[in-house]
């Protein structure tokens, strides 16, 4: 635990993975606190002031149906981050699982077990998310459970990758000779040591699921309409772009700026729990 | 070696199987009526109707449909398209060579951009080019592609005119045409590839300066230079062959966007496409396409990296 | 001649002289045969078989390809076609008399036996999509080879019209029979352009007919159709001059489009526009009261102007301004919220009702139903929107006749029989719940049973007056048909269908 003591003061020390958990964090309050900061009803339509730039009454704009831009992207934060985090969140909880079983048992489960995941892998990510979308039917969280499905080979394959190379460790083999279940290795000595690349990866995958849900929102896949998330108001505001620039800016920085900071934090979170830093060459 | 390219090819064989019978069941996930996807809004008789499924071929028991199928694949045979009756190979032996190119081109772009910024942010870790490189490399991850993509045509194709908006010229046709229509879309699908490349390269052309022989190296007096040249880009060869397959197999099955926003006929639209229509022989045919290319380009990479580095091959 | 009398007759030759001159709109530039006009369409086609085919979205591929029996001009009005007169001796015989010397882009003469065996098939359950058209025509006989006696079943006003469509369009029988099945990938008619290539999902090129029957046309070389779904890339495809003709511009880009300096930006009326289909077999649509309620929630002007821009039209009856069959006196709904409350509890209601309704799913028909929307939120009807991609739609609503209703166009047909049979008759395939109101199919088939166009327009203007009255229709608005070209394009015309037909055009300049 000490390690993760030193991992923090060295994340702290890069400037640029502090300034995405800030951000992050800035992000996660206003998302939370939406409903009370809002200046406005996210659904309330004025079409007569449809389309019109910022002004005091509406600090970043109006849509395309008159609706207050600041506070469609305070709640989009919620149904997107959620949406995104829910993404990930299955990704990893069915790859971590499948890649701890195949790293650890090898042999034939691994190869069994690869071969889904390559299979799942190869195919296009777009298209297999449309696919269980319009199987489990219209709706954000439907969707984000496509991209959940999707997104399941990398925890799959980072976590293998990772048992593989701490299988032959010294402290697991004490261990199993100390008469320890499988399960208990696996759970007690393994694990914790895999979670540094697993945080980072959710960290990325979280950014991934973001541009996911923006880019099937672009095809047309995974709107519930009216709730207001930033990849349907990135999509719709496409359209506009040439009348009301805005629209695409806004929700399009935000997913941005958001993707980035995760990006930053995983990247700072790696290299905090490199051993290499401290060798600074 | 021969063992090795042995087990290799043969492992993609129930990998192939196992495919095949998700792209089949792609049937059972969508639900929708191909016919009634055809018809589209019109009235249409049952009798119609239930013709035009004959003719699909329809009406069999799955389990016979998927059977047949993959006894005409393994013939070369994919079947016709639902909708216009084109035969599913010749639509895609006409688009993939897009697609394809499309990922090569934008696989060598972020290869070009990023091994350079890799390595300037390899050689200081921590510092300010590191910092600023870790910072683009995000960026090129985090930006939404039809939105760069939009970006580029206002600016470039529509304020400036250096390029054109949209469209597909075959490099047969006039070598010089077909780079003018390439180079936005490349440019668009490029940005995550160089951030990709920079990442990866950057941790692991670390690691490799980091390592004893590279100190040993320096000690001997070697300049910089020669020392991250001659020492440290050789093994890491290996990653940037990784990473290389990675953007390729990556990009293959992620074009769709780029495709819509340029108008390309590449396979990622006629996924699209054929998802939308429910023209299941197309997208099975177009589907298995798209992950053989990424299984073989897996595969190459895999062959290569053992080439490289013999630890792999007996490992 | 006396003086006055050679003076007046002088005077009068030059009227008539000046008249015949300045009438003719392009007096002052002559067609200049040559080019090849690249147009940019939205959806693919999907079968150069008119007869098997039945998609909306073909006709623009199959007009120039295809000549009809009759065709028709921007009003939709029936011209001579490939049938250059028509008469009905008795009100149950149709009888066509057939241009001669016309040929198919194979050679094969067109004549009445051709006629004899196109109709036919247009008749086949099994083939065609539109057999319920035809469905009065008991036989054609062949009476000499220009000329075709209809016998029919029943008196049938539509057919005229229906024979603008795919039904009229004449395929060579030569070819039919020698390819089979494949005669939609290699189609042979006898219009001004001939297929050419066509590489699926990319574009189609149709060739000049040098043997076309009218000498010197058509004016153009070639037309290259390129598909182009994504709005916004047509319009850049456009502007970068990479085509010269896009269709269904974007009604926010439409006001730029029409300022650049070297394109031209058309706005036209059409017979489609935008409605809530209903199923009145869920409950509480049964309910006169409750579709008027839903009629008096909705405001038309502010939705027209808000979704489209203005470029269109609200709509009073099924019909649009200027068409023959259109029922001028007649007013739209008003925007009455507070009738539309009371109207709502009058019928029992008085807290709203829930609703889920179809749309598709991309960001433009998202925004409409959110529009309408809010507008029914205000006064207690609460909607539940599903959007779902086409094939699901229609299978779920029209099909499956599972959900209560659905925010789709209707897209117009040649007839306004088959119009409004098919929205307002209770076993139309647009009226899954059945909805009957016996004035208004009494109404509809004295109109398609009478040949004399006055007639059938004040029935026409009846049904308009019905169906409000009965609420059976909730239409929002027309929403004009938009299209942009260079100013190289010449003898471009919109018509009433809103999909481009090319005849007549040429290129300037090129």
């Amino acid at each position: 635990m000490g390690e993760t003591r030193i991992a923090l003061r060295r994340f702290a020390r890069r400037r640029m993975a502090l300034v995405g958990a800030a951000f992050l964090a800035l992000l996660i309050a206003g998302a939370l606190a939406a409903p009370v900061v809002s200046p406005h009803d996210p659904l309330r339509q004025d079409l007569a002031r449809m389309l019109s730039g910022p002004s005091p009454a509406h600090l970043l704009g109006t849509d395309d149906l008159g609706r207050d831009v600041l506070t469609r992207l305070l709640y989009g934060a919620r149904l997107s981050l959620g949406a995104a985090g829910l993404a990930v969140a299955i990704a990893t909880l069915a790859g971590v699982p499948i890649g701890l079983v195949a790293g650890y048992l090898g042999g034939r489960i691994d190869d069994a077990l690869m071969r889904v995941i390559d299979a799942l892998q190869a195919f296009p990510a777009l298209i297999l998310a449309m696919a269980i979308a319009a199987a489990l039917g219209p709706g954000l969280f439907n969707v984000m459970v496509a991209v959940g499905v999707v997104y399941t080979p990398r925890f799959a394959r980072l976590v293998r990758g990772q048992v593989l190379a701490l299988r032959e460790e010294p402290f697991v083999e004490s261990a199993r000779a100390a008469g320890a279940s499988h399960a208990r290795v696996l759970a007690r000595h393994v694990l914790p040591n895999v979670m540094a690349p697993i945080v980072v990866q959710v960290s990325i995958g979280v950014a991934f699921a973001l541009l996911a849900e923006t880019a099937l929102s672009f095809l047309g896949v995974g709107i519930k309409p009216p709730e207001p998330s930033w990849g349907t108001d990135v999509g719709r505001g496409y359209r506009f772009m040439r009348l009301a620039p805005w629209l695409v800016f806004m929700p399009g920085t935000a997913i941005l700026l958001t993707a980035l900071a995760f990006n930053l934090v995983g990247d700072g979170i790696r290299d905090a729990f490199d051993p290499r830093q401290s060798r600074e060459g | 070696m021969g063992r090795f390219l042995r087990r290799r090819v043969l492992a993609v064989v129930p990998l192939l199987l196992l495919v095949t019978s998700m792209v089949f069941s792609l049937i059972l996930l969508l639900p929708g009526d191909p016919a009634v996807a055809l018809i589209g809004m019109e009235d249409a008789s049952e009798e119609k109707l239930a013709a035009i499924r004959q003719r699909m071929g329809l009406d069999r028991p799955l389990i016979v449909q998927y059977a047949s199928w993959l006894g005409r694949v393994a013939q070369g045979n994919l079947g016709v398209s639902l909708r216009t009756g084109q035969p599913v190979t010749e639509a895609i032996r006409e688009r993939a060579p897009i697609t394809l190119g499309l990922a090569l081109a934008a696989t060598a772009f972020g290869l070009l951009v990023g091994m350079p910024l890799a390595i300037l942010a390899a050689r200081r870790r921590g510092g300010t080019m590191d910092a600023a490189a870790s910072g683009l490399a995000a960026f090129g991850v985090a930006v939404p592609n039809f939105w760069l993509g939009s970006m580029l045509v206002l600016v470039l194709a529509l304020h400036l005119r250096w390029l054109p908006a949209t469209g597909y010229v075959s490099p047969f046709d006039s070598a010089s045409d077909a780079l003018r229509h390439m180079l936005l879309p490349t440019l668009t699908l490029g940005a995550s590839a160089v951030a990709e490349v920079t990442r990866q390269l950057r941790s692991s052309l670390g690691e490799t300066l980091a390592a004893d022989f590279v100190r040993t190296a320096r000690a001997k007096g070697l300049a910089e230079g020669r020392v991250v040249a001659k020492h440290a880009l050789r093994p890491a060869l290996i990653p940037v062959v990784t990473v290389a397959g990675l953007t390729i197999s990556r990009l293959v099955s992620n074009t769709v966007v780029v495709e819509s926003i340029f108008a390309l006929p590449g396979l990622g639209r006629l996924n699209l496409e054929s998802v939308l229509n429910r023209d299941f022989p197309m997208l099975q045919g177009a589907v298995l396409v798209t992950v053989l290319a990424v299984i073989v380009v897996n595969l190459l990479s895999d062959l290569l990296y053992g080439l490289i580095d013999p630890r792999i091959r007996y490992g | 001649m006396s003086q006055p009398t050679r003076a007046v007759f002088a005077a009068a030759c030059l009227a008539i002289v000046t008249v015949l001159l300045s009438g003719s709109p392009a007096a002052a530039q002559a067609p200049k045969p040559g080019g090849t006009l690249r147009a940019a369409l939205r959806a693919e086609v999907t079968t150069f078989d008119p007869h098997r085919g039945a998609s909306g979205s073909d006709h623009m591929y199959l007009y120039p390809v295809f000549d009809t029996l009759v065709r028709f001009d921007e009003k939709l009005n029936p011209k001579p076609g490939l049938a250059e007169s028509w008469e009905t001796p008795d009100p149950k015989t149709l009888v066509l008399k057939l241009r001669r010397g016309v040929k198919f882009h194979d050679g094969t003469p067109f004549n009445a036996e051709a006629v004899r065996f196109n109709l036919t098939r247009a008749q086949d359950k099994t083939i065609s999509s539109m057999s319920s058209e035809l469905v009065n025509v008991q036989d054609v006989e062949v009476v000499n080879e220009s000329t075709v006696r209809l016998r029919l079943r029943a008196p049938d006003a539509s057919l005229i019209l229906a024979f603008t469509d795919r039904a009229g369009m004449m395929i060579s029988p030569t070819a039919a029979q020698k390819q089979g099945d494949q005669f939609g990938r290699a189609p042979v008619g006898a219009g001004e352009y001939r297929m050419a290539r066509w590489q699926p999902g990319s574009e189609v090129r149709l060739d000049r007919f040098a043997d076309y029957y009218e000498p010197g046309r058509p004016y153009l070389d070639a037309i290259v159709f390129k598909i182009i779904p994504d709005a916004d890339t047509r319009v850049s495809a456009l502007r970068s001059g990479q085509v010269d003709f896009i269709m269904e511009v974007p009604a926010q880009d439409f006001a730029g489009l029409k300022g650049e300096r070297n394109l031209r930006a058309l706005e036209g009326p059409t017979l489609a526009y935008w409605r809530v289909f209903l199923n009145v077999a869920k409950a509480p649509l049964e309910k006169k009261a409750v579709r008027e309620a839903m009629n008096l929630a909705l405001d038309r002007p502010t939705l027209l102007k808000t979704i489209i821009f203005g470029l269109g039209e609200v709509v009073a009856s099924p019909f649009p301004a200027g068409y023959w069959a259109n029922n001028p006196a007649l007013k739209p709904w008003p925007y009455d919220p507070a009738r539309a409350k009371a109207k709502l509890a009058e019928a029992g209601l008085p807290n709203g009702f829930t609703l889920d309704m179809v749309l598709e799913p991309t960001p433009e028909h998202v925004r409409r139903a959110e529009a309408i929307q809010a507008q029914w939120g205000a006064v207690g009807i609460k909607v539940d929107l599903k959007p779902m991609d086409l094939a699901k739609g229609v299978q779920s609503f029209f099909r499956g006749k599972e959900l209560a209703a659905a925010n789709y166009r209707w897209t117009g047909r040649p007839d306004p029989d088959q119009s409004v049979r098919a929205m307002f008759h209770s076993t139309g395939f647009y009226n899954p719940g059945g909805l009957k109101v016996p004035r208004v199919e009494e109404l509809m088939d004295q109109a398609k049973a009478t040949y004399k166009i006055e007639e059938r327009r004040r029935l026409y203007q009846q049904v308009a007056e019905v169906v409000q009255q009965e609420a059976m229709d909730i239409g929002i608005y027309v929403a004009s048909s938009l299209e942009a070209m260079t100013v190289s394009v010449q003898g471009y015309q919109q018509n009433f269908l809103g999909k481009p037909v090319f005849r007549g055009v040429w290129l300037q300049g090129k």
